[in-house]
This record gives structure tokens, C-alpha cells and sequence, in this order.
């Protein structure tokens, strides 16, 4: 079901996007929110408040009543939290971030247009009474019970005392608490000035500091009053805001208990039917426009279903554009140069000259495309922080899940990849946080008695190292220890007992990535779901990247993330065999060797030679495929050695071509997913070479030759 | 010429092209460009009708033989063998063919549905048929060549 929203689809891509950026800042705001634990950095609450604002006037200006109501109520409470009348609670902060997550739900409805099948009244609900109930007073306590809730400023007998002088004058009581800054010259005249001017406008039946106190300069910048007026609550208001050097002000009307509860209902009531009007009035406002939109809309709705449409626009420096723009152009006109100096070379006699303008052009179009590159891949490249702000958010929910204390630390955000690797190195990072929480972290009583701090730390980094992007993340936590995990590996058949003892530490630490491999013994509800750190590397791998471990028993852990900067340009081996063209990813190739055939060895019937001491395993990359063995001519023969995590294989090719760097395209979906092979590249003279995927190829050879697996 | 404007909805122009010695016609909006058979790099693993893949322009195509696709018999590349370029999005490949005779403009009125006894089991690719000159032209579907569930079979192919 479509949501009938009254807006145009470019409408609504920009409040998407915007959205997204203010439900983050709220995501951000609350997280910080809870780490303070006296006073709340009011630049940061203004921040939060903001984004509130912004999302629900936008929301209801794009007609999503749901998402407007709900931002209504996120607003009026975080409205209280900045006028100081509320305590920041750990229920507080749940319940705030629960509205972010539903708000994430309502981005995604208008994204898909299709109503989700989620229900807010429950959530609004809840909002609503914690709006209403508990406005926070430190005082609270030292009033007695028998007070109500909202006059706790003052001592209730004088409370009662001015609310029956009111009734007789029909007046109202007003409790005013008012927020003087300090800092500024000369506190106490404001203050002065500020009774002064309720003095005129009322009565005041207390005041704290009276005003001998502020004659005598003894003030604090809070100044509570209890006065008696007959002006309303609004004027007042207007009037204290008009003295300079005053950051914040509460008025609140005292009534008796009956009459405010009645009060109360009949505020909620219009301020309901406010919000109603209000949203009607936008709704009234959209129609004008309406008839157009409508048009637009279902233009473009169907285009719209299509989601990933909108996480995959990017954003790019206008100067950038105008760049390629220009190298555009300059394409443009080595085309016409390269059309004359081929007349030329037909019709003159003399070729020397027209050959001489050809190779200028050709080198012209060589330095221009070498540009155009670089621009194209800059404006591919994001921020890593576009991944890293999800984090805080989530360690924060699964620190709290798993009983732990946990500070993340990152560092490097602005250090820019790929958009493509971006997106692809989210999910590993993310298991691999999710472990240091399960495994690295220890509880915070075991940690204290460790002597370490209660608060865990992880920390994560980025940073560009030669053609490299490496990505650190690293916990203070317990370590691995490589015995435990050679027994658990033994134990789980993945690795032959005696060969356990000859295992270094970094051969045993590196048995986690090992397909099959899980130190979990329970499974928990963060980590351990099967998905295990094979995947992990396996992922990594396949963005051409790599990833080390590096851990020390009671100190910590470190994983190593090299990624390269780009997915669209790889540097290759290029091979040839049986007439076709192979690329070879150089992060797999080990070396190469040119092997006299009298040098192969025949164990199990399968091809080895010995390299320095090893035995290693050989085989033709056409086996691999079921393709035909070609004879191979001559005595001897090309090997590539290829290396994936322990495994190394030598692959049998015809010839060596060379090192090249290709640009990497997607063989068609229409091809489906191929095993052992990564993509396709064009080459120079338009031939086509495939790209191999050698940790896949060599799952084949595992599959197709060894069951057991070779661990060498 | 005949104007375009007034025959747009009434007709539509078809690539006609040779399996064997049946006739076959695609509606000419989605083809991209129809070239010779030159070099076709093989993909290994890839399921049987996929002869290989091209570069066209910077961009890779898988590039299927028809004739395997519609269960006929293998064909033989000769001088007249021709890979028509289908270019429309979700299906971007080729597909080899035995020659390419002509593009017709043909009246929608006048396609018809197949006769099942004609198809023969290929049905599901065909949008109908065409009489003209006594002869049948079978129109193809070129958006269906590779149906989506062909395609999940074509994963579970690969699974197991």
C-alpha cells in the first residue's frame, strides 16, 4: 500500500537525505546525551532539539502524520530537557532512541512508499506520559508529600497561602525559576531589575534570593519566584525575556490539584487539536500544488520502488564536475584531431608529419584519460565516517546487551575509499566489533580485579598507507589464546592433532578464519550465529583487501585491515592459457616460476613440485574450470604460485604475460554468480581477459581434488 | 519514407533473422546493434547456451547462442553468423544467430498468436507470429531469452 504522500519524488529524495542527516544527529545527540552526568551541554541539547524540529516540520509539510506526530512529542520532551525541568534517565534515553529507530522505519516507508506494519500509538503513548508526569525537581524530595507535583520550588504552605489569595482576587499563581548568567557583569542588577519588574506586574509572595539578599549582592543564577498576577502566563514570559543576561525561563501556573488535572486534559486536548489544525493547514497548503505532484508522482513512483536508488546517489563537488567537464572536452577535440590526422594520412604524401600529429594526439588522449581516472575515482570516494557514525550507536546497545562497559574511540574518520568498498567493508567491520564486545571485552568486575579499568576500550582507525587504506581495530580485552583455539580447532576437525603442536602462535591465532571455526561454546545473541570470522576474511578477500590478527593474552586484540583504495582498478598477473586471457589479482600472487617438467612430481596421481623445502601442489587452471588440459610444448612450463590465507597452490599456465592494471567490470547478472571468477577486464586492444577469484578457485580445488582440505 | 508519427501505434518494426531455416523476428527497440561474430572470450562454468562474453564500448556482454536456447541443433558459425545486441535494462546481451535477412515493418493487427505445434516447447519466448509471403516469422521476446526463473534455476545450478 502506497502511503499517498502529496509530494513530488524529488521532494522527496531531498527530505530523505535530510532526513537520514538529522535522524543521525538525534542518534548522535542521545548517545552523547548519556555520557553527561550533571550539566548538559546546552549547545548539544539545542543540536538535538533542532534536528527534532527540522524532522517534524518536514515530515508534515511531505504529509507523513505519523512521522510528525511522532517528532511532536520527541520535541516537546526534549523541549523540557532544555528548559532544565527534566533528568536525563537511562528509561529517558531508551525511549529516545526507540523514536529514532522508529523514525528510521518511517524514512524507510516514504523511501519504499509502502506503509510499514508498525504501530506508534503505543510508543506516542508512552512519550505522552512521560511528557506529562514527571517534570524533574531536584527538590522533590525535601517537599512533602502531600504537595503537588508542581510547586515543589516553594514550601507548600506558601503555595497554599498564595493560591487562596488568588482565588479571592481571581488571580493566578505563577511559579517563575529563571536562569541568570553568572558570568556576565554585574548578576545581581538583572536580578534586581527582574523582581522589580514582577513586583509591577504582581505580587510576590517569596522569593529566592529576596531582595535584600540581591541588594546585598547574594545571589545564585538560578532566582526562583512565587507570584500572584493577573497577566497571563505569555506576557510574563515576554517581559523577563526582555532583560538582558537571562538563559532560561520557566513559568509554570500553579493550580489547585482538581483543576489541573482537568486543566491538563483540557491542554491535551487542544494542543492535540492544535497539532491537528496545524497539519491540516500544511495538508490544505500541499493541495494548491497537489495536481502537479500527482502527475510527477506517479511518473516517477514506479522508478521510486527501486530503494536502492537512493542510497545510491552521491554527492560531488561541483568544481569536480566542472573538471571532468573539461577533460570531456578535451576528448572532444583529440577526436577531431585523430579524424584530420587520418585524412592526412591517406591524402598527403609525405606520412612523416601526419604520423608525428597522430602520436602527439595518442599521447594527448593518454595523459587526458590518466586525468579523467583520477577525477572519476575522487569522486567516487567517500568518507569513512560515513560508515564509522553508525558505530557509536551500535556498540552502545550491544555494550549494554552483553553487560559490558565499553568506550569507542575512532580516529581517521575523514580518511576517504570507494563508496563501493565502503559499503562492502560495513559488515565485516561490524563482526568484528560485535566480537570484541563478546570476546575481547571482559565483564567490568573481572576487569576491575584484573586491574584493568571497568571500561573496556575499542578503538578504531583508519588511515592511508601507500596504495593502502588500513583500518585498525583493536580492544583492551582478554586476547586470544592460540592453545584454546589449536584444541577447539582439533576438536572440531579442522585441524589434524599432531600437526596442532608444530603450529607457531601466529599459524594458531590464524586457525579463526578457518571456515568452520567458532570460539563461541554458546551462542549468544550478538555474536556467534554461524557467521564466523571466514566470512569475515572471506569478504575482505574479495574487495581484494586483507586482514592480519595481531594479540597478546590479557592485553588485547588488533585486527589489521589493508583495503585498497579503489575496487574499479586492480593490479593484475596476466596469464595465458589455452588461448584465453586470465587476470590474476597481484594480492594472491605469491611468485612465479618457470619449472622444467622434468621436476614434477606425481603424489597420488596429483601434479607437486618442491618449492625450498615444501612440497606445493600444482594444477592447471584449465582443470580447474573442467576445461580440457592443453599438452604443453616445450620443456618446460609457467607456474603462478597463489596464496590464500595457509593455502598455497601453484596454477599451471601456458605463458606469462605481465603485470597490468585493468579496470574492473562485473561479469552480467544474466551469468549469474561463477565460481572462481571475479569479473572481466578489457584490455588494450579490446581483448577481453577474466579476472580470477582466487580464493573461490581454490574452494574449487579443494572441492574438486581434496576433500580434506590442504592446510600446508 | 513513411512518416513515424502517424504508424506508431499501428506498427512496429522487426529485426528478421535465420535459425536454421526458420524465420524469426525481434521488435527493433531493444536491439543495440547487430555485428559480426568476432572474438568471443569463452567463460568457463558458465551454463551451456553462454558462448562467452564481448566488450562493447567499454561494457561487457554475456552472448548467448539462440539456437542451444531454443533446443535446436547446434549451429555452425559461417560468414553469415551475426550477434544481434539486445540493450535494454535487466537484459543486456547478445545473441548469435544464423544471418540476419531485414527489418520489416509489420502491423500489430497482423501478429498472431503462436500456434503451439509451431513453437514447440519454445513458447514461453515468443510474443506471437507473423504471416508473410506464405511464411511464418516467429516474434521473439528478446526480454524473456533468460526469465527469472531460469535465472534462479541457474543459481541452484550453481549451489549444487
Amino acid at each position: 500500500m502506497g502511503l499517498g504522500l502529496e509530494a513530488s519524488p524529488e521532494e522527496i529524495r531531498i527530505f530523505l537525505e535530510e532526513a537520514a542527516e538529522q535522524v543521525l544527529t538525534l542518534e548522535e545527540g542521545i548517545i552523547a546525551l548519556e555520557k553527561y552526568e550533571h550539566e548538559i551541554d546546552q549547545e548539544l541539547l539545542q543540536a538535538i532539539f533542532r534536528a527534532a524540529h527540522t524532522l517534524k516540520g518536514s515530515s508534515a509539510a511531505l504529509g507523513h502524520t505519523a512521522m510528525a506526530k511522532l517528532t511532536h512529542e520527541l520535541e516537546n520532551l526534549l523541549d523540557q530537557l532544555r528548559k532544565g525541568t527534566r533528568d536525563v534517565t537511562p528509561e529517558f534515553i531508551e525511549l529516545l532512541l526507540e523514536v529514532v529507530d522508529v523514525l528510521r522505519i518511517y524514512n524507510d516507508e516514504i523511501a519504499k512508499d509502502k506503509a510499514s506494519d508498525f504501530n506508534p500509538d503505543d510508543l506516542i503513548a508512552k512519550l505522552r506520559e512521560l511528557g506529562q508526569s514527571s517534570n524533574k525537581n531536584r527538590e522533590e524530595t525535601a517537599v512533602t508529600a502531600t504537595t503537588s507535583k508542581a510547586t515543589p520550588l516553594f514550601p507548600p504552605k506558601l503555595v497554599s497561602l498564595a493560591l487562596e489569595q488568588a482565588s479571592t482576587m481571581k488571580r493566578k499563581v505563577f511559579s517563575i525559576k529563571v536562569n541568570l548568567n553568572t558570568e556576565n557583569t554585574l548578576p545581581s542588577v538583572r536580578a534586581y531589575q527582574l523582581l522589580m519588574l514582577l513586583e509591577d506586574k504582581g505580587t510576590i509572595i517569596t522569593s529566592q534570593p529576596t531582595f535584600q539578599e540581591v541588594e546585598k549582592d547574594l545571589i545564585d543564577k538560578d532566582i526562583k519566584i512565587l507570584l500572584v498576577s493577573k497577566k497571563p502566563k505569555e506576557e510574563l514570559e515576554k517581559d523577563i525575556a526582555s532583560i538582558p543576561d537571562i538563559l532560561r525561563i520557566k513559568i509554570e501556573e500553579i493550580k489547585d490539584q482538581i483543576d489541573k488535572i482537568e486543566e491538563k486534559t483540557k491542554a491535551d486536548l487542544s494542543s492535540q487539536v492544535n497539532e491537528k489544525i496545524n497539519i491540516q493547514a500544511e495538508e490544505i497548503k500541499n493541495e494548491e500544488l497537489d495536481e502537479e505532484k500527482n502527475l510527477a508522482l506517479n511518473k516517477i513512483e514506479k522508478k521510486f520502488k527501486n530503494d536502492s536508488m537512493i542510497s545510491s546517489t552521491i554527492r560531488v563537488d561541483v568544481e569536480l564536475l566542472d573538471g571532468l567537464m573539461n577533460l570531456v572536452g578535451e576528448l572532444v577535440i583529440d577526436r577531431t584531431r585523430l579524424v584530420s590526422g587520418i585524412s592526412q594520412l591517406h591524402e598527403s604524401e609525405d606520412k612523416t608529419m601526419a604520423i608525428e600529429n597522430l602520436s602527439q594526439t595518442g599521447s594527448h588522449i593518454g595523459r587526458v584519460t590518466e586525468q579523467l581516472q583520477e577525477l572519476i575515482m575522487k569522486a567516487r570516494m567517500l568518507p569513512l565516517e560515513t560508515l564509522f557514525r553508525k558505530f557509536p550507536r551500535m556498540i552502545r546497545d550491544l555494550a549494554l546487551k552483553a553487560g559490558k562497559e565499553i568506550e569507542l574511540n575512532m580516529e581517521g574518520e575523514e580518511t576517504e575509499l570507494d563508496r563501493s568498498v565502503i559499503e562492502q567493508i560495513s559488515d565485516p567491520l561490524i563482526h568484528l566489533l560485535r566480537n570484541s564486545i563478546d570476546h575481547g571485552i571482559e565483564e567490568p568486575d573481572v576487569r576491575e580485579k584484573m586491574g584493568k579499568p571497568r571500561v573496556g576500550r575499542i578503538t578504531l582507525s583508519a588511515e592511508p598507507e601507500e596504495n593502502y587504506i588500513v583500518i585498525r581495530l583493536s580492544d583492551d580485552g582478554k586476547g586470544i589464546d592460540p592453545e584454546k583455539i589449536a584444541a577447539t580447532a582439533v576438536r572440531k576437525g579442522l585441524l589434524a592433532a599432531e600437526k596442532a603442536n608444530t603450529l607457531s602462535v601466529n599459524e594458531a591465532v590464524e586457525l579463526i578464519f578457518m571456515p568452520g571455526f567458532s570460539t563461541s561454546e554458546k551462542v549468544t545473541q550478538v555474536s556467534g550465529r554461524g557467521v564466523g570470522m571466514d566470512i569475515v576474511k572471506k569478504n575482505i578477500e574479495n574487495l581484494n583487501g586483507n586482514i592480519q590478527v595481531f594479540t597478546e593474552i590479557d592485553k588485547g586484540t588488533e585486527f589489521r585491515i589493508e583495503l585498497p583504495l579503489t575496487l574499479a582498478i586492480m593490479r593484475t598477473l596476466l596469464v595465458k592459457s589455452s588461448d584465453s586471457l586470465y587476470a590474476i589479482p597481484l594480492g594472491s600472487v605469491a611468485e612465479t616460476h618457470r619449472i622444467q617438467k622434468a621436476t614434477i612430481k606425481y603424489i597420488n596421481k596429483r601434479k607437486a613440485m618442491t618449492l625450498r623445502g615444501k612440497v606445493l601442489p600444482l594444477v592447471h587452471l584449465e582443470a580447474l574450470f573442467g576445461l580440457p588440459i592443453p599438452e604443453i610444448a616445450g620443456d618446460s612450463f609457467f607456474v603462478v604460485v597463489v596464496r590464500v590465507a595457509q593455502q598455497q597452490v601453484g596454477l599451471i599456465v601456458e605463458r606469462l604475460i605481465g603485470e597490468e592494471e585493468v579496470v574492473i567490470k562485473t561479469l552480467s547478472k544474466l551469468l549469474g554468480d561463477i565460481r572462481g571468477i571475479f569479473g572481466a577486464a578489457i584490455l588494450g586492444q579490446g581483448d577481453v581477459a577474466l579476472i580470477l577469484d582466487v580464493p573461490s578457485l581454490l574452494a574449487l580445488e579443494r572441492s574438486s581434488n581434496q576433500p580434506e582440505g590442504t592446510v600446508l | 519514407m513513411v512518416s513515424p508519427k502517424d504508424d506508431q501505434s499501428k506498427e512496429i518494426q522487426i529485426v528478421v533473422f535465420k535459425l536454421g531455416s526458420e524465420l524469426f523476428a525481434s521488435d527493433i527497440n531493444p536491439v543495440k546493434e547487430i555485428r559480426r561474430v568476432d572474438e568471443i572470450t569463452p567463460v568457463p562454468q558458465a551454463p551451456d547456451f553462454v558462448e562467452g562474453i564481448i566488450s562493447l564500448r567499454g561494457q561487457i556482454f554475456p552472448v548467448i547462442d539462440l539456437g542451444k536456447r531454443f533446443n535446436k541443433k547446434q549451429h555452425e558459425l559461417t560468414n553469415d553468423s551475426r550477434i544481434i545486441v539486445i540493450d535494454i535494462p535487466g537484459s543486456q546481451y547478445g545473441m548469435i544467430v544464423d544471418s540476419v535477412t531485414e527489418v520489416q515493418r509489420i502491423k500489430k493487427e497482423d501478429i498472431e498468436v503462436a500456434p503451439e505445434l509451431v513453437t514447440r516447447g519454445s513458447q514461453k519466448f515468443l510474443q506471437g507470429v507473423v504471416k508473410k509471403e506464405q511464411k511464418l516469422i516467429l516474434l521473439v521476446d528478446v526480454e524473456k531469452i533468460l526469465t527469472e526463473g531460469e535465472k534462479k534455476e541457474l543459481e541452484k545450478a550453481e549451489i549444487a
